[in-house]
């Protein structure tokens, strides 16, 4: 497969919040401004890469039966290394995020992509893999973000745009979340999933 | 591979320890550089709320069950300002850890809010960094207890629109690191503590010679009597309490005359979590109007209008008016037991 | 902390659903909820194995990591000790009442990477509870999971009779369903 058709596929085709419907609990609970869902994009993506190599690397290695675990192992280590970088040069975006920065530990996406591509591809193929759902991911999340920010607060990546005091706050809110995320996905449906 | 259980076993433990060694390995990287950024924003926190400074020394004072630091900030060796590390319980989505700074008079400086969990958009304007809480806190100063008060309590503070649970526990932080500060710096005395019920009490009590006290309980509840006499008694005022509050206990003053008739009451501990119940604090409302046109003695008007009564209720706050009722009728209550008192200890006195 | 066992409760089941106002579980939220059976059935065996982890993961935060000042391996040791709790569950219901096993044998493996487990064994550390409040807390947290799965699982089987436009059909409209929901259960704020 060309490479960057892998890459390709992940953002839109195999988008994984759209199309796929994973890892729904980090793009609702971070998704209250577009750089939040920015940060919890780029930290996912970091870690998705980073497994996905090591796992593609270690595949040989590791016993059936413990595969699972194996891998819960190795992605809990990257999660926590970022969570430990985060918090030393990035402390607001580790505030903001707060919870939802372990918790991409339990993300399905990250599993899932082990599981189905690493644990049968090459490394380099599986970076790319992780490189192109990752952005997915991010683009997904910092979409979202953005809507949700521009709706409930009247500014995009904290610029004012001067509407703030008519918009309905609820978008910032919990239900504002599962709208937003649920009138794109039907837009998604619509125009994009053949 | 296959799986047996030595490879299973094996391999398993290598990759923790490979995995745990290489997060020890982040971990001591990035140790300094945390230990840095929770210090800075400390420092940063501290700047915020004060004039220009070099040096600072924390002290730890426990008011109220919290641990309060006040921060002495020098420079040049004078004592420039004093930032406190405060904390209220009192928020509408817990707790409430705000940095004030004060100057050497205890006027407030600037306010920096460090931790809160308010609803956004409303009680998280609190935040902002022109706001009416601020622009209030640094107008009156949290020396005089009377005025450092939400309008709507009697005082003379703002508040913020649709938020008043949070403006509460704002101003509750800022007079609590007020204390502290005093209790630190030793430049003023510390505000008493005002007790509502106290003062509810003093303002109700009639002109008289002679106030007795007695104190029961009714239905497990304590109770007090005040009774003003002259040579005859000239009235009461009770302190009375409910359970039966929507978010709980509501403490009531309740004045009667000689003939215990109700003439005023006063609220003096309100925790109702809705906007409406605090309608029965004001001067003049339903509830007030009607204990004092309907006895508790009458059982069969002494109900709420829709029980078939004759008692008004407020709007979309029926709980928090069964309560107050509740707790009128248990201040009658106490009255009629401490006359019963009387009553037997003078008979007891004649024989 | 003073905080009563009635706020602790109130609180996690009504006013912090988890599903409606963390968004913590929604996948099995959206994934399990098309039936009311399979719902009751997940809340229960996710109540149980919450409820395990809180006993769990409270002593191993409070006396190894803290013990020996490593919390930053909070993640890995929690996740761990969930996945391998589950395994254990797993087994012994096998073993000891194989009719509880095959109504809720089903729903163990997706428990691991549910992450309203590992959210609230995280948040109840966060929150400085003693034992029994994280156990109160954990199994709460549980139980308003179960109250969201089962009340939207209702919702959900009268929603595959109506008539969606094509775009909304599955997930979507589910999503907007559950928008409404966290909207009433807004309505609980500033309860406790």
């Amino acid at each position: 497969m060309n490479k960057l058709q892998l890459i390709w596929k992940g953002i839109i085709k195999e988008n994984p919040v759209f199309v796929l419907v994973l890892g729904m609990c980090p793009t609702l609970g971070t998704t209250t401004s577009a750089i939040n869902g920015l940060g919890m994009g780029a930290a996912t993506m970091a870690v998705l890469i980073m497994s996905n190599l090591v796992v593609s690397l270690i595949k040989n290695f590791i016993p059936d039966k413990v595969r699972i675990p194996a891998f819960i192992v190795v992605i809990a280590s990257f999660v926590t290394m970022i969570q430990l970088l985060m918090q030393a040069y990035m402390p607001p975006l580790y505030e903001a995020l707060g919870l939802f920065i372990p918790l991409i530990v339990v993300n399905c996406i990250i599993l899932g992509r082990a599981e189905a591509f690493a644990s049968k591809n090459g490394p380099i193929d599986s970076m790319l893999d992780g490189l192109g759902i990752g952005l997915g991911f991010t683009f997904a999340l910092t979409l979202i973000g953005a809507i949700r920010e521009i709706l409930g607060g009247g500014a995009v990546f904290g610029i004012d745009l001067g509407i703030t005091n008519y918009m309905p706050l609820v978008f910032v809110l919990a239900p504002g979340g599962f709208i937003v995320l649920g009138y794109l996905m039907a837009l998604f449906n619509k125009y994009l999933k053949k | 591979m296959k799986s047996t259980l030595f490879n299973m076993v094996a391999v398993l433990f290598t990759i923790t320890l490979i995995a745990s060694a290489a997060v020890g390995g982040v971990y001591v990287l990035t140790e300094g550089e945390i230990k840095q950024q929770e210090e800075n924003a400390k420092t940063e926190a501290l700047k915020n709320v004060l004039p220009q400074f070099d040096s600072s020394e924390a002290t730890v004072v426990a008011l109220d069950g919290m641990d309060i630091t006040v921060n002495e900030a020098k420079a040049d060796g004078t004592i420039v300002g004093y930032a406190v590390e405060t904390r209220t319980k009192n928020g509408f989505g817990g707790e409430i850890v705000m940095m004030v700074g004060f100057d050497n008079d205890g006027n407030v400086l600037n306010v920096n809010v460090l931790k809160q969990a308010e609803t956004p958009g409303l009680g998280t304007k609190m935040c902002d960094e022109d706001n009416p809480l601020l622009a209030s806190a640094k107008a009156v100063s949290p020396a005089d207890a009377a005025k450092f008060q939400v309008k709507k309590d009697g005082g003379e503070l703002d508040a913020l629109t649709a938020a008043t649970i949070s403006t509460r526990a704002y101003y509750d932080a800022i007079s609590r690191a007020y204390r502290a500060f005093c209790e630190v710096s030793g430049v003023a005395e510390a505000p008493e503590v005002v007790d509502p019920m106290a003062e509810a009490v003093k303002a109700l009590l009639p002109e008289a010679v002679t106030v007795e006290v007695v104190e029961l309980k009714v239905d497990e509840l304590p109770v007090k009597v005040h009774i003003a006499k002259n040579d005859a008694v000239v009235g009461y005022v009770v302190e009375s309490q409910t359970d039966k509050g929507y978010a709980g206990t509501i403490r009531l003053a309740v004045a009667f005359d000689a003939e215990a008739n109700v003439l005023n009451v006063k609220v003096a501990e309100l925790h109702e979590s809705l906007e409406e119940a605090f309608e029965m604090c004001a001067e003049e409302n339903p509830l007030l109007s009607s204990v004092k046109s309907v006895s508790p003695a009458n059982t069969e008007a002494y109900r709420l209008k829709s029980d078939g009564g004759e008692l008004d209720a407020l709007s979309g706050a029926t709980v928090s008016t069964m309560a107050y009722y509740d707790a009128v009728a248990r201040a009658y209550r106490a009255l009629e037991i401490a006359n019963e008192g009387f009553a037997a200890q003078k008979g007891g006195v004649n024989e | 902390m003073e905080i009563s066992y009635f706020a602790i409760i109130i609180g996690a089941i009504f006013v912090n659903n988890v599903v409606f106002a963390q968004f913590l579980g929604i996948c099995p939220f959206l994934g399990v909820s098309s039936k009311v059976d399979t719902s009751l059935g997940m809340g229960a065996a996710v109540t149980f194995v919450m409820a395990l982890t809180s006993l769990v993961a409270w002593p191993i935060q409070t006396y190894i990591l803290n013990g020996f000042n490593i919390q930053y391996m909070q993640t890995i040791v929690f996740i761990l000790v969930i996945a391998s709790l589950v395994q254990m569950v797993e087994i012994v219901l096998k073993k000891v009442s194989p009719s509880l096993y095959q109504a809720l044998g089903i729903f163990l493996p997706l428990i691991t990477t549910n992450c309203a487990v590992l959210g609230v064994a995280i948040s109840m550390i966060q929150k400085e509870f003693d034992l029994w409040q994280s156990f109160a807390f954990s199994v709460s947290t549980a139980l308003g999971f179960a109250l969201a799965l089962v009340i939207f699982a209702g919702i959900r089987e009268r929603l595959e009779l109506d008539g969606v436009p094509k775009a909304f059909k599955g997930v979507p409209i589910a999503l907007v369903t559950a928008a409404l929901l966290a909207m009433a259960f807004m309505g609980f704020t500033g309860l406790v």
